[in-house]
């Protein structure tokens, strides 16, 4: 395969662009995820719930937005660099995040909130010990999107010059040279599938095995 | 004492409690019985303030709850709903031990106190203390509530229809479980029931809501004898006295004409001579009972003994016939909360006590 051919030649490059991608990718899912999780559980307080319930309509319409259209947008803002790919993901990632936490945290049934308080939990408390591990399995999940769709969606931040491997990608479209096209495109999903991996481990031992079902 | 103060709370224009005065009672069980939406739930969740009231005020000894923390207060005082109540992702040493870490209690402490808690509600603590509500059954995990509630020893103990969801053969017997818990224990229950049959068997005294009003309010014997209105006979379940009958506990018509003797004596005696009926008892375990009359054709009596139901003195003689015409069981053998015998029933001799009341 001369795809492994280029990559095994151009390694210390290749791993360069790896490191450069996972940054970008790091930065953006670490700010969507502390995002998107404080948006989530401010919206789901008793008083702002109706906002929580109107932003679950929203933000599953809001996944049909172009991923490049947000990036072009931000670089009518930022400019050339990987700042504007990080805000871009940022904001693009912020979706699949805030839709899991407030629809799982609104599903939380109300007897759950209630037996909390009647045991004598504070409100914080009761966030804390019930109602996050309660939506802990679908808080992971959004998150897993979020990573999924970042690592893809950071090689089109390429062309704002943000680097990472969409750049193997690109140079490969421009020059004709399909092996570098097929080589970043097997780097990109080879990374999205390794990270989810890594988070399914996560999410098993975030989530009590008492929410699993027993057969 | 808990003192209900002309207690009130309005939703808008509709009025779930209505100037309520009721005294609870120290170390006994207090039912409040009603209708649904008759504001009893609404009751119960006022005293441990997870409803603020919207006129009146509620007392525990004296003081004020409105002054209290309410955080402080709900720790204080158990609390055992239905079997939602559980928190699904904590085992059972995490959920019976939720108080006590609320309270700051070490890890040993609250170890130990689970463990003493589980032995108390009957579930071997090794076996069960790892486990996850979803692995237990129904009324393991109404069990597990009891003893949450128990946990950082409350005197104050508030019961949500506890056995609500639980099928009937399984309420029997945690209700028996409850009675034998509280004459240990001697802690100020209310309880909150639609259940009439449930309220009579557990109950020292029962107040009857509608509407939001305190109908009635009574040690559970007044209350049968002398219901004040037309709607408390009718909540009774009956507008006929032989149906009401049904409601009266167990021990008071019990057939006390039997003796009690031991499978040592019953041999040493070959058989069970004139008596009218002898409950065979060994220690604390009852194996039997023969009946004057019955044909004892083996050589050892012990053999001949007929299989017999257990109801607690407390259960009403519906819940005696149910419990019979279920196991297709001749007689019950009516014990008390020590399990000492009060004597036994049979169906024919229910039928008879009502139609002793029509005449």
């Amino acid at each position: 395969m001369s795809a492994f051919r280029y990559l095994a030649q151009n390694w210390p490059e290749v791993s360069a662009k790896i490191t450069q991608h996972l940054s970008i990718v790091g930065a953006a899912v670490l700010v969507s995820l502390v995002t998107g999780v404080v948006l989530g559980i401010l919206f789901t307080r008793p008083g702002l719930k109706r906002v929580g319930q109107a932003l679950v309509g929203i933000t599953g319409a809001a996944q049909a937005i172009p991923s490049i259209a947000v990036i072009a947008l931000i670089f009518a803002y930022t400019g050339i660099g990987a700042r504007t790919a990080v805000i871009a993901l940022s904001l693009y990632g912020i979706v699949p995040i805030l839709f899991n936490v407030v629809s799982a945290l609104l599903l939380v049934p109300a007897e759950m909130l209630e037996a909390g308080m009647g045991v004598g939990m504070t409100p914080v408390q009761v966030l804390v010990h019930v109602e996050l591990p309660l939506a802990a399995q679908s808080i992971v999940t959004g998150l897993r999107t979020t990573v999924t769709l970042d690592i893809s969606t950071a090689t089109v931040a390429s062309v704002v010059g943000a680097g990472g491997l969409g750049d193997i990608i690109f140079v490969g479209l421009s020059v004709v040279r399909p092996d570098m096209i097929v080589a970043g495109t097997l780097l990109v999903a080879g990374l999205a599938i390794l990270s989810d991996a890594g988070l399914a481990l996560v999410q098993r031992r975030v989530v009590s095995p008492g929410l699993l079902h027993v057969p | 004492m808990i003192e209900l103060d002309a207690v009130t709370k309005r939703y808008g224009d509709k009025t779930a409690v209505d100037r309520l005065t009721v005294t609870i009672p120290d170390r006994a069980v207090t039912i409040l019985l009603g209708p649904s939406g008759c504001g009893k739930t609404t009751t119960l969740k006022m005293i441990n303030r997870l409803i603020e009231p919207t006129g009146g005020d509620i007392r525990i000894d004296g003081h004020s709850i409105a002054t209290m923390d309410p955080i402080a207060l709900r720790r204080s005082i158990g609390y055992v709903i239905q079997e939602t109540g559980l928190f699904p992702h904590y085992t059972v040493e995490a959920n019976i031990g939720v108080v006590p870490r609320l309270l700051g209690w070490d890890s040993k402490r609250i170890r130990a106190r689970t463990d003493e808690l589980l032995e108390l509600v009957n579930l071997k603590a090794a076996e069960y203390r790892g486990r996850y509500p979803n692995e237990l059954s129904g009324g393991e995990r109404q069990r597990v509530g009891v003893a949450r509630a128990l946990a950082a020893d409350p005197a104050i103990l508030l019961m949500d229809e506890p056995f609500g969801a639980i099928d009937p053969i399984n309420r029997r017997s945690l209700q028996d479980f409850f009675l034998r818990l509280q004459s240990d224990l001697r802690r100020t229950v209310v309880f909150v029931t639609h259940d009439i049959g449930e309220a009579v068997k557990l109950g020292d005294n029962i107040a009857i809501m509608r509407d939001g009003h305190l109908v009635q309010m009574d040690t559970t014997h007044e209350l049968l004898e002398h219901p004040a209105d037309a709607f408390v006979t009718q909540l009774l379940g009956a507008t006929r006295s032989s149906e009401q009958v049904l409601l009266s506990r167990a021990a008071r018509y019990v057939d006390t004409a039997f003796v009690v003797m031991s499978t040592e004596q019953l041999r040493g005696a070959g058989g069970i001579g004139d008596a009218p009926l002898v409950v065979l008892k060994d220690g604390d375990t009852i194996r039997g009972y023969l009946e004057q009359g019955q044909d004892i054709a083996c050589d050892d009596p012990v053999d001949a003994v007929c299989t017999f139901e257990t109801v607690s003195g407390n259960a009403t003689l519906l819940e005696v016939v149910r419990t019979l015409l279920a196991s297709g069981r001749k007689r019950a053998i009516v014990v008390d909360r020590d399990g000492a015998v009060l004597g036994t029933l049979s169906v024919p001799m229910i039928v008879h006590i009502m139609e002793g009341v029509l005449q």
